[in-house]
């Protein structure tokens, strides 16, 4: 019983008193007094420092990476206000290297490099079996953060995690690494040893109307599609009443239910992006990049189709523990979804803990944006291909 | 072999060239097939045709006695035979072999216009092209190419036709899709102003039971002192009195603690903490309590079906007393004096038990019945009786049911009662106390 892990909630109007609580929930119930590494996932209402330092406070210098979310989830469920969710997580035979990439907003590439460069150099030379990686999506491309953390891992890497929310505001997000708050940047923990990871993605969208080309874009500026603003595709489909609206409010948004999917090699379901925000002269930007020339759909969510999959998800990554024995559960599921199900987002979780176990440890949160490796999802040992995802569930279970 | 008496002979009578070609052919038949196998397929071929044409001593049909027709059905036959043994080629090689031997008796002219008849479409081709006028040649090519042309026309019709139709679809196809998406988004922020709405009023609800909390417990202070004595000696009339405006003040209370209540449930202040849990304590433990209730109206409490060595359930004992305490005084308060109110526990399907509490009071009426679980509401009969209730008492059992994985149902008929059912997990483990936060 080398695995052992642990979920603190707490909420309230004191920030440290927040951090704190939910620390000492944490190590009390993980039964030791030291945890090996600590998963905070915290409302981006509170002040950012006062909560780290309230964590911190308890757990001293114990290895600490998160973010803050769109939603905190615990094994209790989706947690219905702002709160800090902490997983407590001690496992001997596992070694973590955490890092940080600063500045994705000056290159979403470099920052993700950045994050793996510092990784490599603390493992120096250890066999990386997973990498959890916590982003920013509203200063920069989320699938060039993953390339660029792929550039310096390898591609035999899984790469999990999910993009840093802030309660649907798109404004600023929040990354901790220790005790320090970062906003903008990329950080993440590989864990090395003796442990068994399985992932499971799955979105659930469907395509609906015609295919568009893309025949302007740039990154993840999308400028035209079938030669007119791309803004064009959602006024036409919202009606002139809602379009009014899409040129104030930030288009994430109104958006977000229904994205942009395009078809990819290795996959079975569409790779979707989201729409985050639009500009003066109609051109949208994307929570990554689609490329000039692809056919693109529009994609409306089903809360059938949504927890349908999410079940998938959750046995695709049970399967992959091969007969290990779960012991701590990850979700990164995409914000769109949480409001796709709405007050009934308990029962995307629920079902997933029907797979996996009802009591196993799990903590989570609602993001921008998801990573995870693309459709063939085993990948330990054999080339993965991590990509940055749009409205899936992404399930993350740690075994041994 | 040749009927010699017919060798020098140019004739221009028409009809002979055909029969000379006929009688060649035949000949030819009969040196690859043999005149047997030959004579068959020639009268196999007329029977076919239900034609009978006349016949000669060796069988065959009398060549200088056939018409067009017949001695175009026996060229059919001999040459499907001569295909099927030898292949196309060949056999337009044979024809063309009997033409070039029949052009030294007859002219072309005469053979065009007797033996081209009788030949099948698509024999001696090169021959016809090679013979045929240029006149004749561009005819029958004119004749192909029109009737291509309205082939190809038609089908160009039919292709314009398929696309137009197929646009249209799509055109239907389109607007429906933005219909839809249309009506999606509006419905998701129609639902997201519901529940913002919904939130205020919780928010409202709130503040109002938090306010009137302290003066409440400040009457009930004020009474206690009254009552006990503690500010002078009461008589007997304004004690009487006064206790009633504390039972009052104790209801209020009350109201005030079930508001309160459900918008912890609400905002998830409330947190679970999953145990093993003995059903059967549980009741017995809300029995005791409720018990004076009871006798006051006269109502007997059967809790029979309880099983000594009932399984554990997995749950948060606190919460779960709520839920019997809920039902329970609901059924005692809606009960007439003298009714009966049974507790049955089973266990249900392996993997959970069944619990059914069951009155026979004032029941719920079938156009109420939907709204049952819903916050704050009291049905039409309930309030008539003008006794307390919040309207949050099963709203806040169902979301404790809900909460342990179970479902809460029931069955009513105005006057006759209710019976409320809720299945509970069953423990999964017999290992004592696992917090679902804890993995071991």
């Amino acid at each position: 019983m080398s695995i052992k892990a642990s979920v603190g909630l707490s909420q309230g109007d004191d920030s440290h008193a927040v951090g704190a609580n939910a620390a000492q929930e944490a190590l009390e119930r993980l039964g030791v007094p030291k945890a090996d590494i600590l998963f905070v996932f915290s409302s981006s209402q509170y002040d950012q420092e006062k909560m780290l330092a309230g964590i911190r406070s308890v757990t001293m210098d114990t290895l600490l990476v998160g973010c803050s979310t769109a939603g905190e989830i615990t094994t209790e469920g989706p947690v219905p206000r702002a709160s800090v969710a902490i997983m407590a997580v001690k496992a001997d035979g596992v070694s973590f290297f955490a890092g940080v990439g600063e500045l994705i907003g000056e290159g979403a590439h470099q920052a993700g490099a950045a994050l793996a460069d510092s990784i490599t150099k603390q493992a120096q030379g250890a066999t990386l079996g997973a990498c959890i990686m916590l982003s920013d999506v509203i200063t920069g491309n989320g699938a060039d953060v993953v390339k660029g953390a792929i550039s310096g891992l390898g591609d035999l890497v899984p790469i999990v995690g999910g993009a840093a929310g802030d309660d649907f505001e798109f404004r600023q997000t929040f990354q901790y690494l220790n005790d320090k708050v970062y906003s903008g940047a990329v950080v993440g923990v590989a864990l090395s040893g003796a442990f068994k990871m399985g992932t499971g993605v799955r979105h659930g969208w469907i395509p609906i109307g015609l295919p568009k080309r893309v025949t302007r874009s740039e990154g993840s500026v999308l400028h035209e599609l079938d030669g007119r603003p791309a803004i064009s595709l959602y006024e036409e489909y919202f009606g002139p009443e809602q379009a009014a609206e899409l040129k104030q409010e930030t288009l994430a948004r109104l958006a977000i239910m229904y994205p942009l999917g395009m078809r990819v090699k290795g996959s079975d379901e569409f790779l979707i992006r989201d729409p985050i925000f639009a500009n003066a002269t109609g051109s949208i930007t994307c929570a990554a990049e689609i490329p000039e020339g692809s056919d693109i759909r529009l994609m409306i969510g089903s809360r059938e189709e949504a927890l349908r999959v999410a079940r998938e998800a959750a046995a695709n990554a049970l399967a992959q523990l091969a007969g290990a024995t779960p012991k701590a559960v990850i979700i990164f599921s995409s914000v769109a979804r949480s409001k796709l199900f709405g007050e009934r987002n308990g029962e995307e979780i629920n079902v997933v803990q029907e797979i996996v176990g009802q009591d196993i440890p799990l903590v989570g949160f609602y993001t921008y944006g998801e990573h995870a490796p693309l459709g063939k999802e085993v990948c330990i040992g054999e080339h993965c291909n991590s990509v940055f995802h749009n409205e899936t569930i992404v399930v993350v279970i740690l075994g041994e | 072999m040749f009927n010699s008496s017919h060798q020098n002979k140019k004739t221009t009578q028409a009809k002979d060239a055909a029969v000379q070609f006929c009688f060649l052919l035949v000949e030819h038949a009969k040196s690859m097939f043999g005149s047997l196998r030959v004579r068959d397929v020639i009268t196999s071929a007329f029977s076919l045709r239900q034609t009978s044409p006349r016949v000669g001593s060796d069988g065959f049909p009398l060549l200088e006695e056939a018409d067009e027709d017949t001695m175009r059905v026996l060229v059919i036959g001999i040459s499907n035979e001569c295909i099927k043994a030898f292949g196309f080629s060949f056999t337009d090689s044979v024809f063309e072999k009997a033409v070039s031997q029949l052009s030294k008796q007859f002219s072309e002219e005469v053979i065009v216009h007797e033996v081209a008849p009788i030949v099948p479409s698509g024999f001696l081709e090169e021959w016809k092209i090679k013979t045929l006028s240029k006149e004749e040649l561009t005819r029958m090519v004119n004749e192909k190419t029109v009737a291509l042309q309205k082939l190809n026309d038609e089908l160009e019709g039919k292709i314009a036709d398929r696309t137009k139709e197929q646009q249209e679809l799509i055109f239907e196809q389109e607007r429906a899709a933005h219909i839809l998406v249309r009506r999606d988004s509006e419905l998701m922020q129609a639902n997201e102003q519901l529940r913002k709405l919904d939130d205020v009023k919780s928010g409202f609800i709130s503040v109002v039971a938090h306010q009137l909390r302290t003066p409440l417990s400040g009457i009930k202070w004020t009474l206690n002192l009254l009552i006990n004595g503690d500010l002078g000696v009461l008589s007997t009339e304004q004690k009487t009195f006064l206790m009633k405006a504390y039972e009052s003040n104790d209801r209020m209370i009350s109201l005030v603690n079930d508001m309160l209540g459900a918008d912890r449930i609400e905002s998830g202040k409330v947190r679970y903490i999953f145990q093993p849990v003995q059903l059967i304590d549980i009741v017995d433990n809300v029995l005791f309590e409720l018990l004076p209730q009871a006798n006051a109206k006269g109502i007997a409490i059967d809790f029979s079906t309880k099983p000594l060595d009932a399984p554990k359930v997995r749950g948060d004992a606190e919460k779960i007393r709520a839920v019997f305490q809920n039902l329970l005084d609901n059924a005692i308060k809606y009960s007439k004096p003298s009714g009966h109110i049974k507790i049955s526990l089973l266990l249900h399907s392996q993997k959970e038990v069944l619990v059914e509490v069951k009155d026979d009071g004032i029941g719920i009426p079938k156009e109420q019945q939907q709204n049952i679980f819903n916050r704050f509401f009291r049905a039409q009969n309930a309030v008539k009786l003008e006794t307390d209730g919040s309207g949050l008492g099963l709203f806040i059992v169902k979301n404790i049911v809900e909460r342990h994985g179970g479902k809460i149902a029931f069955e009513s008929e105005e006057g006759k009662g209710v019976t409320f059912s809720f299945t509970l997990p069953l423990a999964t483990s017999t290992v004592p106390a696992t917090d679902p936060d804890v993995s071991t």
